[in-house]
């Protein structure tokens, strides 16, 4: 018992004001410089182009869990006493703790960190978990937030990482490709409506000049389905940007006579008797 | 003011260069962050530079005869720049190439219509008169972008001149923005049918000092604000001794027409200086940047794309070129923070702020011109 005692007792150093004061002022700041680079960086990427933003803001979560080790490695040793027995010991005892109490929690932390190193997703990025769409705009111990296009924000958990897909827009890049649709009638020269569409990519005040614009037509039942592919040169561009070849493409087309596709009459009386 | 002894220029800026081969005094990083530090030194007030002289006993110096010295001095080194490179092949055709494109970052001046008149070659400004310049060797297209517009509507005109050109056997040398190639790089027509092309090399100290000198001959000593040494002063070696010129050819992006156009706006006089003195001194320091409101609204940067896209046009004509709907009121707000100047309705870039426009457009993340 006394032995036990004992080894327990080894596994800390001698605890006194000084050292709890340290400890209290590491933590402090720590904390000041995590918070000062989460309000600080964003801000300061505001002001800067695409490219120097994303990196901008990459750097936050980075600087949070080199910050975290450092408090990590500064602390420990002035608490514990480490050796390798006490170590496996300590060790241990923490997972246990965290495989019955905070399991989910520390899923979460881990995937995290995952994602810190394999980057399924950096602030900044557009990015699709479930059904959920939106930039990233924060990225905590815990779980990501994104804002949406209807101005929500999402918050979810990292550990979603490990179960699903998650679709990246543009993948740490400052630009990411947009789509726009056009459903036109059969019968009409698919030449003249992809050079037509092409061009209308092309004239987009919003495009990135550095990126090929690309027109897919597919024949589907009713109609040939025209994807007029493109790239803004501003990530939160991206819906301006659709709407505008959107805009453009229709009033293109109907000037140049290219009738839109519309539902054939026996379809449409049918979905009306059903 | 000026003699009429040809203009002794350094080698390197005595004919153009390929394309992609202009040596930019900073690099596109470099202008981007330089100018997000001067906002934010701006924003705290704290943008104060030394001075060896009270700025308040300055007074604004407009000097029209110093203007003109000036402006014709720089063209004359450019059109020789230009001679140099296209007089032989227009009149002889010494090279097999049939047509040549010349680019060129937005200018206070028609350089290339200027050129065609001093050597007599006839230019070609409206595309209804094309066919009746097929008779002739060699013409002038001095600006491609009244061409076009950034319009699905309003490419027509250029494709038809490209087509209408293919058929052409003699030479034709064009003339095109920076930022219109830019924009019309994507289109293989303007490749295939014009190819690279050459622009003006950078303009650094030395080559300045040149037009400067020229211009100013032993009628002035220009001092330095900053330092108080007069700027075209060289030390033993032929070392310009003051900083200011190689710290304009910087801020002028190597652009000599911008840097003459700063270097005017930036003159000054003792405001207690008679006639005579204000004759013999001049001071001169870097004009005040303008600036956007932080952060800018897009309005206003598509806008002065669009306006370094088409060149100088009637502002009605612009609404069909910017992202509709169009703001009112853009042009005016623009104005007044000396980005563009507006005459009879017509907008213009402001030459003088080039840089800060361009820097501006870079610092949102559109895409830039490239030489």
């Amino acid at each position: 018992m006394e032995e036990r005692a004992q080894r327990i007792s080894n596994l800390f150093n001698d605890i006194n004001g000084w050292v709890i004061a340290e400890i209290a002022v590491s933590i402090l700041l720590v904390w000041a410089f995590i918070k000062a680079t989460q309000k600080l960086l964003p801000w300061v990427s505001e002001f800067l182009p695409a490219k120097l933003r994303h990196l901008t803001l990459n750097s936050v979560p980075v600087l949070r869990v080199l910050a975290l080790l450092f408090l990590f490695v500064w602390i420990v040793p002035l608490i514990f006493n480490i050796t390798l027995q006490n170590f496996v010991f300590i060790a241990g005892a923490l997972s246990v703790a965290v495989g019955f109490a905070v399991k989910d929690l520390a899923s979460s932390v881990i995937a995290g960190f995952v994602a810190l190193f394999e980057k399924p997703y950096r602030l900044g990025d557009w990015i699709k978990i479930g059904n959920d769409y939106g930039e990233v705009i924060t990225i905590g111990m815990r779980a990501v937030q994104i804002r949406t296009p209807d101005d929500n924000v999402v918050t979810i958990s990292h550990d979603r990482i490990w179960t699903e897909n998650v679709l990246n827009a543009n993948d740490g890049f400052g630009t990411l490709m947009c789509v726009a649709t056009f459903n036109i009638a059969h019968n009409q020269d698919v030449g003249d409506v992809v050079v037509l569409l092409e061009t209308v990519g092309k004239t987009s005040p919003y495009l990135n000049l550095d990126r090929d614009v690309i027109v897919v037509a597919e024949n589907t039942a009713f109609c040939t389905v025209y994807k007029l592919k493109a790239y803004p040169f501003e990530p939160r561009n991206q819906f301006a940007f659709i709407t505008d070849m959107t805009e453009r493409g229709n009033a293109a087309l109907r000037v140049a006579g290219i009738s839109a596709a519309s539902v054939p009459e026996d379809l449409f009386s049918e979905s009306i008797r059903s | 003011m000026t003699s009429s002894n040809p203009i002794e220029m350094p080698e390197h800026v005595r004919s153009l260069i390929p394309l992609g081969d202009y040596k930019w005094p900073r690099s596109e990083a470099e202008q981007t962050i330089g100018h997000l530090l001067e906002k934010f030194k701006m924003g705290f007030g704290t943008a104060k530079n030394a001075a060896a002289i009270d700025t308040g006993e300055l007074k604004k110096r407009s000097d029209e005869m110093l203007e003109r010295a000036l402006r014709t001095v720089l063209e004359t080194v450019l059109l020789d720049a230009l001679s140099a490179t296209y007089l032989g092949w227009a009149t002889k055709g010494t090279n097999s190439r049939t047509k040549r494109l010349l680019v060129h970052p937005p200018m206070g001046t028609d350089i290339l219509s200027d050129w065609a008149k001093r050597h007599d070659f006839p230019v070609l400004s409206e595309l209804k008169q094309l066919r009746e310049k097929f008779d002739v060797a060699c013409f002038v297209v001095p600006s491609i972008e009244v061409f076009f517009g950034r319009h699905v509507d309003q490419l027509t005109p250029l494709f038809d001149f490209f087509e209408a050109l293919s058929a052409y056997q003699g030479r034709v040398l064009v003339g095109c923005s920076s930022w219109a190639r830019r924009f019309l790089w994507q289109f293989d027509e303007l490749q295939f049918m014009l190819g690279e092309g050459e622009t003006f090399p950078a303009f650094d100290a030395d080559a300045l000092a040149s037009v400067f000198e020229r211009a100013l001959e032993s009628n002035a000593v220009v001092k330095s604000v900053a330092t108080g040494a007069p700027i075209l002063k060289r030390d033993d070696d032929g070392n310009l001794v003051d900083p200011f010129l190689k710290k304009l050819a910087e801020v002028s992006l190597g652009h000599p027409w911008v840097a003459v156009e700063m270097f005017l706006q930036g003159i000054a006089e003792a405001a207690d200086a008679d006639e005579k003195t204000s004759e013999s001194q001049l001071w001169v320091q870097f004009p005040a940047a303008c600036s956007l409101p932080t952060p800018a609204n897009d309005a206003h940067l598509f806008a002065l794309q669009s306006l370094l896209i088409h060149g100088p046009r009637k502002i009605e004509e612009f609404d069909k070129l910017l992202p509709s709907p169009t703001v009112k009121g853009v042009w005016s707000a623009l104005q007044q923070n000396g980005f563009v100047d507006i005459h009879d309705g017509s907008v213009s870039c402001a030459i003088r702020n080039y840089p800060e426009i361009r820097s501006e457009l870079g610092a949102a993340g559109f895409n830039l011109d490239r030489l």
